[in-house]
C-alpha cells in the first residue's frame, strides 16, 4: 500500500516515515502542497497524509486541489495537525478530507487509523 | 498487517545500537580544538534521535539524560565552548552512560539515577552549562521534536482481564453522503472488531430498487453489539470521522454473562420503532483479536549459514522436482487428471516455499541508501557544490548478500554524480538551472528483478570528450561512427580510463568498469544514459534471487553446459556462409545488419563439435550493454531452473566457468561465465594492429 506524506517539518516526516515503513507501507514524501501535487502526478497512492500549516501551499488548498483531480477523487486523505478544534475539522471535511490525525503521533493509533480509512 | 507495539520498540532498540555506534565513532574522531564541526553535529543528531525515540516509548530516565547530553553537545557545536580534553572525557563518559541507559530500557532493568545525574553534572560542569537548563534553541525543528519526546508512550492494553466488561449497543445510520469522504463503514466495523466481540446487523430497509440505486450514496443502517473491556471513548473514536455524517447512538451496559459468550443480541435504540426490517447478520465475529495483543511477535537471530543451507536445499528440491517431472510420462498425466492436479499443486507449493525462503534473506535496501546522505554531504563540503539527495523505494527488499555488495558500486555512482555530474552553483545558475543540484536514488522491484537508478540533473556526459579519450586509448577507430548510447557506454569499457584528468573532464568514467564488473558478479546489469546539459542516469538491474537461476542447457560435442537465460538475447540457426571471416577481427556474423563477434564454444573448450550440417546454431548473448557475442553450440537441449554450485573448492578458478550444476537427468553440467569466454576468445586472436584494435561491439566500423 502506498502512502504520500506531505509535511514541511522534516522531523515529523521522518517520524511518520519510520512508523509507516515499519508497518510495511510504501511511503512517499513531499515537504509542501505544491510538491505534494507534483508527486501525485506520476503516482497512485492509497492514502494521503497532509499537514495543515505549510508555508508554501497549505493543507486545505492542497487537499482541495487533490480532490479536483478525478484520479484522486476517492483517495482517503487524513490531515495531520495540532489544531484540534471543530472549526478545523469542519473545514477539513469541506475541502474533502476523510479524517485527521492529531500530533503528537502515537504509532499504534496511527496504524489503527490507517486501517480505519483504507481497505 | 498486525502491528504490535513491541515491534516498534524492537526497531527502536536496533536503531539505538546503530546510533550508539555512530555516536561512539563521532566522539572518537572529535579532537580538541579541531575545526571540523561535522562529528559534533553527527553526535548531536545521534543523541537527539535516541531522545526522540525514547520519548515515544516513555523511557523517562533515558529522555532526561539524553536531553542533558544534547544540551552539552549543542553548547559545544555552537562554538561557545572550546573543546578541551576534560570536555572530551566527560562526553565519552556520557556516551557510556547513555548506552547503559539504553540497555537498561531494553532489558527493563533499573539504572542507578545517581550515576546518570553524576555523569550529566560532570558534562554540564565541563562545558559550563547549568545542568537541567535548556540550552539555547538553535535548532528550529527541535521544538517539534521535543513535543514528541515529551509524549508518553501509548498504553498497552495488557491487564484487560481485570477491567469490567461492557456491552455497547450501537445504532449507526449513515447519512447519504457519508461514503463520499471515503469513510467506509466496514472499516469502522473492523476497528470495533479489534476491541472485542462484535455482532453486526444490517438494516437494508432503506435500500432503493436497483434501478434507483446510486452506489455513491449510503443506504444501509446498522445495529451493532460490541462486547469489550474498552471504554466508551475508544468505541466512540471508531466513529470519529463520521460524526456529523450519521445518526449515531451508543448505549453502554455492564456485561453480566460469562465473557466471550455469544448470546442472542438484543436489538436496540431509536431504530426499533421502524417497521421490522429484513435484517441480515453480516459479521458475527468469534475471534477476540484483543487476546492476541500484547503477546509480542518475536524474531530470532539465525546464522546466515543456516539460511544459506535452507536456500540451497530448497533450490535442490526445485531441481529434483524438475527431474521427477521429466520422468513422468506426459501421457500418464493426461490419462490421470488427478495426478496432474496433484503435481500442479506440488509445483505451486515448491514455488511458494522457494519464495518464502528467499524472503528470509531479503532486506530493505534502506541500509545502503541511508549511507548516501553522508557521502553527498562530505563531497559537498569538498567541492563546494550544493546538492539535494532524494531517495525513493527504500523499502524495496533485496537479498542480504546483495545489500553488502551494492554498497561500493552505489557509493561510487553517487560520488561520481556529485563530483562530475552536478555543476557548481554558479555554473548552474548561468544555465538557468536551480542552484541546488538534485541526485535521485531509487529502487523498485520489477517482476523478478530489482531496478536501482541513480540520476542527477547535472551537465551530462561530454560525449566528444569521451570519444576523444576512447580514440586516444585505442578503444575505437578514429572514424568510427558511434551512436550516442554507444559512446556513453564506452565509459564502462574495461581499460577506458579518465583517471589522469578526473577533475577537468566532464565525463564520469572513474572506475565505472569496476562498478560494472561488481554488478555483473552479482548477476546484474548496468546501463547509463545521459543527455548533455540535462543530466545522467545509471540503471542497475539485479536478479531477485541468487540461489536459483533460470538456465538454458546447451550441448557442445558430448558436453552439456548451462547459460543463464537472463543473458540470452536470441537463439538463431544460420547457414555457415553467413559467418564472415574478417582479418584481425576473427569471425563476424551479421544479424539484421549489425556485426556480432562469433565465438565457437568448441574452440574455446577445445572439444570436437558434432554439428556438421550446413546450418549452425547460434546463441546471441549479451555480456554487457550494447555488447553482444554469438556463441556457436551444437544443440539447445532444454531450459530449467538450476542451482549453481561453486567449483572453486575442488578445481580452483577455471576460466570461462562460473560453476557447476546438476541437471534433471542427474548429469553434471558446467555453468558458463559468458563475459570470461568472450574475453578468452579475444585473447586467442592473432595480434591486431592499432587501427584494427576494436572493441568487439564496435566491429561494424571495420573498414
Amino acid at each position: 500500500m502506498k502512502i504520500l506524506v506531505v509535511d514541511d517539518s522534516p522531523t515529523v516526516r521522518e517520524i511518520l516515515l519510520k512508523i509507516l515503513r515499519m508497518a510495511d507501507f510504501e511511503v512517499f514524501e513531499a515537504d509542501n502542497g505544491i510538491k505534494g501535487l507534483k508527486a501525485l502526478e506520476g503516482l497512485d497512492v492509497d492514502l494521503i497524509i497532509s499537514d495543515v500549516n505549510m508555508t508554501v501551499m497549505g493543507g486545505f488548498e492542497f487537499v482541495t486541489k487533490v480532490r479536483e483531480n478525478p484520479k484522486h477523487e476517492f483517495t482517503p486523505i487524513l490531515f495531520l495537525t495540532t489544531e484540534d478544534g471543530s472549526d478545523f475539522r469542519q473545514i477539513g471535511r469541506e475541502v474533502g478530507a476523510t479524517g485527521w490525525l492529531t500530533k503528537p503521533i502515537d504509532p499504534l493509533k496511527l496504524i489503527a487509523t490507517i486501517k480505519r480509512v483504507c481497505l | 498487517m498486525d502491528i504490535q507495539f513491541e515491534e516498534f520498540k524492537k526497531t527502536f532498540f536496533q536503531e539505538c545500537d546503530e546510533l550508539l555506534a555512530d555516536l561512539e565513532h563521532q566522539l572518537s574522531v572529535l579532537k580538541a580544538d579541531a575545526g571540523d564541526p561535522e562529528p559534533l553535529h553527527a553526535a548531536f543528531r545521534a543523541v537527539h534521535s535516541i531522545k526522540g525515540g525514547a520519548g515515544m516509548f516513555g523511557f523517562a530516565q533515558l529522555v532526561a539524560f539524553a536531553h542533558e547530553f544534547e544540551n552539552a553537545l549543542r553548547s559545544m557545536r555552537s562554538g561557545r565552548v572550546a573543546i578541551s580534553e576534560p570536555i572530551l572525557d566527560a562526553t565519552i563518559q556520557a556516551s557510556d552512560v547513555i548506552s547503559d541507559l539504553v540497555q537498561a530500557a531494553r532489558n527493563d532493568t533499573a539504572f542507578d539515577p545517581a550515576l546518570a545525574s553524576e555523569a550529566a553534572e560532570r558534562l554540564a560542569a565541563a562545558v559550563g552549562v547549568d545542568s537541567g537548563s535548556m540550552g539555547e534553541d538553535d535548532d528550529a525543528s527541535l521544538k517539534d521534536d521535543d513535543a514528541f519526546a515529551a509524549q508518553s508512550g501509548p498504553h498497552l492494553a495488557s491487564s484487560q482481564t481485570d477491567k469490567p466488561r461492557f456491552v455497547y449497543d450501537i445504532a449507526f445510520r449513515p447519512a447519504r453522503h457519508l461514503l463520499q469522504r471515503m469513510n467506509e463503514p466496514i472499516l469502522i466495523f473492523r476497528h470495533l472488531q479489534e476491541l472485542g466481540l462484535l455482532t453486526v446487523e444490517a438494516d437494508i430497509s432503506g435500500l432503493p430498487d436497483f434501478a434507483d440505486l446510486d452506489p455513491m450514496d449510503a443506504h444501509i443502517a446498522w445495529a451493532l453489539t460490541l462486547e469489550t473491556h474498552a471504554t466508551i471513548k475508544s468505541v466512540r473514536e471508531a466513529f470519529e470521522y463520521v460524526e456529523g455524517d450519521c445518526e449515531l447512538s451508543i448505549e453502554c451496559r455492564l456485561d453480566r454473562g460469562p465473557p466471550q459468550s455469544v448470546r442472542p443480541v438484543a436489538v436496540v435504540s431509536d431504530m426499533e420503532p421502524r417497521p421490522s426490517p429484513p435484517s441480515a447478520i453480516i459479521a458475527p465475529t468469534a475471534a477476540a483479536a484483543v487476546a492476541a495483543r500484547g503477546q509480542g511477535l518475536s524474531s530470532i537471530r539465525v546464522d546466515l549459514d543456516r539460511i544459506d543451507r535452507l536456500v540451497n536445499m530448497v533450490g535442490e528440491i526445485a531441481v529434483s522436482q524438475t527431474m521427477v517431472f521429466q520422468h513422468i510420462d506426459r501421457a500418464l498425466t493426461v490419462s490421470n487428471p488427478q495426478l496432474f492436479t496433484e503435481l500442479s499443486q506440488l509445483l505451486k507449493l515448491t514455488q511458494l516455499l522457494q519464495d518464502s525462503v528467499m524472503a528470509i534473506r531479503a532486506q530493505p535496501i534502506r541500509s545502503i541508501f541511508a549511507r548516501m546522505p553522508r557521502v553527498v554531504r562530505d563531497l559537498m563540503a569538498q567541492t563546494g557544490k550544493s546538492v539535494r539527495l532524494e531517495t525513493f523505494g527504500e523499502e524495496t527488499e533485496i537479498d542480504k548478500t546483495l545489500v553488502e555488495q551494492l554498497v561500493d558500486p552505489l557509493t561510487h555512482m553517487v560520488r561520481n554524480a556529485v563530483d562530475h555530474g552536478i555543476e557548481s552553483s554558479a555554473e548552474r545558475e548561468a544555465k538557468g538551472k536551480p542552484a541546488e543540484g538534485a541526485i535521485r536514488i531509487s529502487a523498485a522491484q520489477r517482476g523478478s528483478q530489482i531496478v536501482i537508478e541513480v540520476s542527477d540533473d547535472g551537465r551530462g556526459i561530454d560525449r566528444e570528450r569521451v570519444r576523444q579519450k576512447a580514440v586516444e586509448q585505442k578503444l575505437i577507430h578514429p572514424d568510427a561512427a558511434l551512436t550516442d548510447d554507444e559512446i556513453t557506454n564506452l565509459l564502462f569499457a574495461p581499460g577506458f580510463s579518465t583517471a589522469d584528468k578526473v577533475s577537468n573532464i566532464s565525463g564520469r568514467g572513474v572506475g565505472m568498469d569496476v562498478v560494472k564488473r561488481n554488478i555483473q558478479k552479482m548477476g546484474g546489469r548496468v546501463s547509463l544514459t545521459s543527455e548533455a546539459g540535462v543530466g545522467s542516469k545509471v540503471v542497475i538491474t539485479l536478479p531477485l534471487t541468487l540461489a536459483v537461476t533460470d538456465g538454458m542447457i546447451i550441448r557442445v560435442g558430448r558436453e552439456s553446459y548451462v547459460l543463464p537465460i537472463a543473458s540470452i538475447v536470441e537463439c538463431i540457426a544460420v547457414s555457415r556462409q553467413q559467418v564472415k571471416v574478417v582479418p584481425g577481427s576473427g569471425e563476424l556474423l551479421y544479424v539484421r545488419g549489425a556485426p556480432i563477434k562469433v565465438v565457437h564454444l568448441a574452440h574455446v573448450f577445445d572439444i570436437a563439435s558434432t554439428a556438421t550440417g550446413p546450418q549452425i546454431l547460434v546463441i546471441l548473448v549479451e555480456i554487457d550493454d550494447g555488447h553482444t557475442i554469438a556463441l556457436v553450440v551444437d544443440e539447445i537441449v532444454d531450459q530449467q531452473q538450476v542451482v549453481m554450485k561453486s567449483v572453486r573448492e575442488n578445481l580452483d578458478q577455471v576460466a570461462g566457468i562460473a560453476g557447476a550444476t546438476i541437471l534433471g537427468n542427474g548429469a553434471v553440467a558446467l555453468f558458463l561465465d559468458v563475459a570470461a569466454i568472450a574475453h578468452m576468445a579475444t585473447l586467442r586472436e592473432p595480434r591486431r594492429t592499432a587501427a584494427q584494435n576494436l572493441h568487439p561491439s564496435f566491429g561494424k566500423h571495420v573498414a
